[in-house]
């Protein structure tokens, strides 16, 4: 691990593909595309994606007052703004047509992966450098967008499906996570080592964190016993 | 006690303070064009280190919202500060200060106290504190902002006073929309908040004294 690569978010890329190549592979992507998932899994997945997205706002805030730099901290405020409208989207979209209340949407058990999910988000957020944060972040941004990529090109026989595919795909989505892989190249060039494995570390896992959400939901993960 | 009842309530107890801070010479000066540049360079500087640590706080203060409308309002106020950042650059711009200048000033420390303290509430007060320190302080800076970026038009031919005149012209929403998250504070945080509002307006008369040169500040009596 830890190779000089002439931009390191190829060697981040190059240390996943076997957890992005599971995840396009996976039943529920394939589901998307060919229509054949249930409604009832994907209602499941954009419920679960509600409360994803209200943990990693907070997560990409931190991450905006912890940036070295000015421009840095403009743009992670910015997406924690952008996710928070985002979210309301969801609301105003999805949500409005399965008449799903704010109330009952949040109140919705956050299922055992995504509250892992987002607590090591959070977690590390807080408490590591940096460089570390953004590497724990990045894949939520590059996976979604490679996925939507690949959804696109495919398309989904499923009306609903296919306006949930055209969010993650946008050239609007994309511009935000060239920013963000520009970022984690020019931090990777001052960086020793061990401080870029501390980054593929993290990498690796909250990649494998983007493969487990897909799969939890597809099984419509709940909990062993009642939560409160 | 409603929130607005309390704020009223509040800004009359700091009128003498609001009015030291509105009506302070460092800006009476500036209205008469008797101000120096360097004093004016003194203010841009300051207000770099401030906003960049100030919109840095806002984003843990969204990260430690409760709900929704908390996290929407606190992410509002700090778009509006990174847009003040952008704007302050300008103004720096127009004074001389490039960004080197402005990242190797000399940072006076009673003119950050204010920065520091929003520092400590974001992370250790509940965000009914929050927004209460935001609505007490910022129409009397706005009010200071909108006076100085008048003086800085009309008597230094400054023309990039966005920066003050946005601070200036407040949008009614962070007023109105605090006070739906004030109220859900109260009353248990209602003594908390009382205190929040007095240190911030020391500290914010504390700036200006500070940058005006003044040695000795009313916090510290």
């Amino acid at each position: 691990m830890g190779g000089r690569g002439l931009n390191f978010t190829a060697d981040l890329w190059k240390s996943i593909e076997d957890i992005f190549e599971d995840i396009i592979n996976h039943p529920f992507i394939r589901g998307l595309v060919d229509g054949t998932l249930s409604l009832k899994i994907f209602k499941y997945f954009v419920v679960q994606d509600a409360l994803y997205l209200r943990d990693f706002s907070r997560a990409l805030a931190i991450t905006a007052a912890k940036s070295p730099r000015d421009d840095w901290l403009t743009s992670f405020a910015d997406h924690a703004k952008m996710i928070i409208v985002a979210e309301r989207a969801l609301h105003d979209s999805f949500f409005k047509d399965w008449k799903l209340s704010e109330i009952e949407v949040y109140s919705t058990p956050i299922s055992p992966t995504n509250l892992a999910y987002t607590s090591y988000l959070i977690s590390t957020a807080y408490s590591r450098p940096f460089h570390e944060v953004l590497g724990a972040l990045l894949p939520c941004y590059w996976i979604y967008l490679q996925v939507g990529k690949k959804l696109e090109e495919k398309g989904s026989s499923n009306p609903l499906f296919q306006r949930w595919i055209e969010t993650y795909a946008s050239e609007e989505f994309e511009s935000i996570v060239k920013m963000v892989l520009g970022a984690m190249d020019e931090l990777a060039k001052g960086l020793r080592n061990e401080e870029r494995n501390s980054i593929l570390k993290h990498f690796r896992i909250t990649s494998i964190y983007e493969y487990l959400f897909w799969d939890s939901a597809y099984k419509m993960e709940s909990w062993p016993f009642k939560i409160p | 006690m409603g929130s607005k009842e309390l704020l009223n309530g509040v800004r009359k107890e700091l009128e003498v303070i609001n009015q030291r801070i509105v009506n302070h010479p460092y800006i009476l000066d500036a209205e008469r064009g008797e101000l120096s540049k360097d004093k004016l360079k003194t203010f841009v500087k300051q207000q770099y280190y401030i906003v960049s640590y100030d919109a840095r706080s806002l984003a843990l203060m969204v990260q430690r919202s409760q709900n929704s409308k908390e996290a929407n309002y606190f992410s509002k106020v700090m778009q509006g500060d990174l847009i003040a950042l952008k704007n302050l650059l300008e103004l720096a711009g127009e004074l001389g200060l490039n960004i080197s200048a402005l990242e190797e000033a000399e940072i006076l420390p009673e003119a950050v106290v204010y920065t520091h303290y929003i520092s400590w509430l974001s992370l250790y007060a509940s965000p009914g504190e929050q927004a209460f320190a935001l609505v007490v302080n910022l129409p009397v800076w706005g009010s200071g902002c909108a006076r100085l970026g008048k003086a800085l038009r009309e008597k230094y031919a400054i023309k990039k006073t966005a920066f003050l005149d946005a601070f200036g012209s407040l949008p009614a929403w962070i007023e109105e929309e605090a006070s739906d998250i004030i109220k859900a504070y109260l009353p248990q945080f209602e003594a908390r908040m009382r205190a929040t509002a007095k240190l911030i307006q020391a500290y914010e008369l504390g700036f200006w004294d500070a940058i005006y040169g003044r040695e000795r500040t009313e916090f510290h009596r």
